[in-house]
C-alpha cells in the first residue's frame, strides 16, 4: 500500500487520513474470497470440517434446534418394480442367514451381503452419507472431498462439470459425482453405483440409479443431506430421505479404521464364521 | 472458517456420548451379524486380562477365567470398533495385560467360552461400558 502514502499525506491535512486508514483496515479484514471479490459473486456456503451423527434418546437439545430436526423420520420402504422387489428380498435373505447358523448358501459366498460381513467393504452410496461414524468434509473450489470414518471411505464431488453419460462412467461403489451451488445448496447428481451395492435396508437397485443430494447447512452446527434416489428399473417412484448431521467438538479426531483384525471368514455353507480361536 | 463451539455444543457432546450406548448396537454389527450371541441372558465373568486388541473392525478382550474346578478357561469378548469405544472414553490402555477384572458379556449361544463385551468394572471401580446395552433384550 505504498501508492497510497502521498494519498494519505495529502487527505491528512484535511483530516481524513485517519478514517480512510480504518476503513482499508476493515476491508483488508474482512473474509470475502479472492473469488467472490473478483467476480461479484457470493460465495458459497462452507461445509468443510468434521461432522457426526446426532444420536437418539437425547434429553436435551442444543439451543435452537429441536429434536424434530436432528431425528428426521425413518426412511420409508422403497415402491419397487416386481423384479427388484424380488432382488431386495434376496438381498436381506442372504444377509440375514449369513449370520445364522445354516449360512446363506454356498451360492451366494461371493455376494456383497454375504463378502461385506467378512470383510471391511465399504457401505458405498448412498449409505455412506447416512452411516453412524463421522465424515470429514474438505471443501475445494473444484471439489468436495468426503472421507467416512468407517472403513475408510472417500468420495469426490466434482463441481462446474457435467454428468457424463452412463457409458462413459465406471461403475463402483461411490459412483461418479457431480455438484454445483444452488444459492446455498450444493446440489449433487451421482451415477454408476454398481448394483451389487446395496442401499438402506437392503435396498435393491440397478445401475442406472441416480442419486440427487441437496446438501446444506439447516443451521450453523446442523448440516442436512437430503437424498433423492430414482430408478427407472428398480422404482416406481423416488425414494427420498433426510441424513442430518452435527457439527463435532473442536477436539474431535475420527478413530483410523484399517481392519487388520478380522477374525471371521465364510465357510462353504455361506455362513460368516466368527473365529474366536483365530487370535491374531 | 472453523466455528468455535459454544458451551451448547460441549453440552450436546456430553449427551451425545451417553447416548452413544443407544447407538453402538447398530454400529457393532457393522460387519457381521451378531446373532451367536445369546442377547437375551447377561454373564458375569472375572478373570486375568491376557491381551486387549484396540483393532478394526472390532475390539477383543482375551480373559483367562479361573473355574471351580480349579483349571482355567480362556474367554474371548469381542466388543465394538475403537471409534465406539473411544466416544465412550476407552483407549487402548483401558485394559492391562495382567489385570484381574470384572467383566459381563452376552454369551455365545453355543455355550463356548466367549461373549460380547458389555461392560468392565475398573480396578479403580470406574464401570466402563462397552455400549451394547440397546442390544440385550429386556424381558
Amino acid at each position: 500500500m505504498h501508492f497510497l502514502i502521498p494519498v494519505l499525506s495529502v487527505l491528512n491535512q484535511h483530516g481524513y487520513a485517519r478514517a480512510m486508514l480504518i476503513v482499508l483496515g476493515i476491508v483488508s479484514m474482512s473474509p470475502v474470497p479472492a473469488q467472490a471479490a473478483h467476480s461479484g459473486k457470493s460465495s458459497p456456503p462452507y461445509l468443510g470440517g468434521i461432522w457426526i451423527k446426532p444420536w437418539d434418546e437425547t434429553d436435551k437439545l442444543p439451543p435452537g434446534v429441536t429434536k424434530a430436526e436432528l431425528f428426521p423420520p425413518d426412511i420409508s420402504m422403497p415402491d419397487y418394480t416386481p423384479e427388484y422387489q424380488a432382488k431386495h428380498e434376496k438381498i436381506k435373505a442372504i444377509q440375514l442367514s449369513a449370520g445364522s447358523d445354516k449360512g446363506a448358501g454356498a451360492d451366494a459366498i461371493n455376494t456383497v451381503a454375504v463378502q461385506r460381513q467378512a470383510k471391511c467393504l465399504p457401505y458405498g452410496m448412498p449409505r455412506m452419507m447416512n452411516w453412524q461414524l463421522s465424515l470429514d468434509i474438505l471443501q475445494a473450489p473444484d471439489r468436495i472431498t468426503i472421507a467416512g470414518e468407517i472403513d475408510r471411505e472417500l468420495r469426490r464431488i466434482w463441481l462446474n462439470r457435467e454428468q457424463p453419460p452412463l457409458d462413459e462412467v465406471d461403475l463402483g461403489w461411490f459412483g461418479h459425482s457431480v455438484g454445483k451451488w444452488e444459492r446455498n445448496t450444493l446440489v449433487v447428481n451421482t451415477i454408476g453405483v454398481k448394483e451389487e451395492v446395496d442401499g438402506e435396508n437392503y435396498m435393491a437397485h440397478s445401475d442406472q440409479m441416480v442419486i440427487v443430494e441437496r446438501i446444506y447447512l439447516h443451521k450453523p452446527d446442523v448440516l442436512y443431506d437430503d437424498i433423492t434416489i430414482t430408478d427407472p428399473l428398480a422404482l416406481k417412484k423416488p425414494l427420498s430421505y433426510r441424513s442430518v448431521w452435527i457439527r463435532a467438538p473442536q477436539d474431535f479426531e475420527p478413530v483410523e479404521y484399517v481392519c487388520d483384525n478380522l477374525r471371521s471368514y465364510v465357510n462353504q455353507d455361506g455362513k460368516v464364521v466368527h473365529d474366536f480361536d483365530n487370535k491374531q | 472458517m472453523c466455528k468455535r463451539l459454544t458451551m451448547g455444543s460441549h453440552l450436546l457432546w456430553r449427551l451425545i456420548m451417553s447416548a452413544a450406548i443407544a447407538l453402538s448396537a447398530s454400529v457393532a454389527t457393522a460387519h457381521h451379524s451378531f446373532s451367536m450371541f445369546n442377547t437375551k441372558k447377561l454373564v458375569t465373568v472375572e478373570g486375568t486380562v491376557t491381551d486387549f486388541q484396540f483393532s478394526n473392525p472390532h475390539t477383543f478382550v482375551e480373559l483367562d477365567v479361573p473355574q471351580a474346578d480349579g483349571s482355567v478357561s480362556h474367554y474371548t469378548l469381542e466388543g465394538p470398533s475403537p471409534s465406539i469405544l473411544k466416544r465412550l472414553g476407552w483407549n487402548r490402555l483401558t485394559l492391562k495385560t495382567g489385570e484381574k477384572l470384572k467383566f459381563t458379556m452376552l454369551p455365545l449361544r453355543d455355550g463356548g467360552p466367549g461373549g460380547m463385551l458389555h461392560k468392565v468394572t475398573l480396578s479403580n471401580g470406574k464401570v466402563m461400558s462397552a455400549g451394547n446395552e440397546t442390544v440385550l433384550d429386556k424381558e
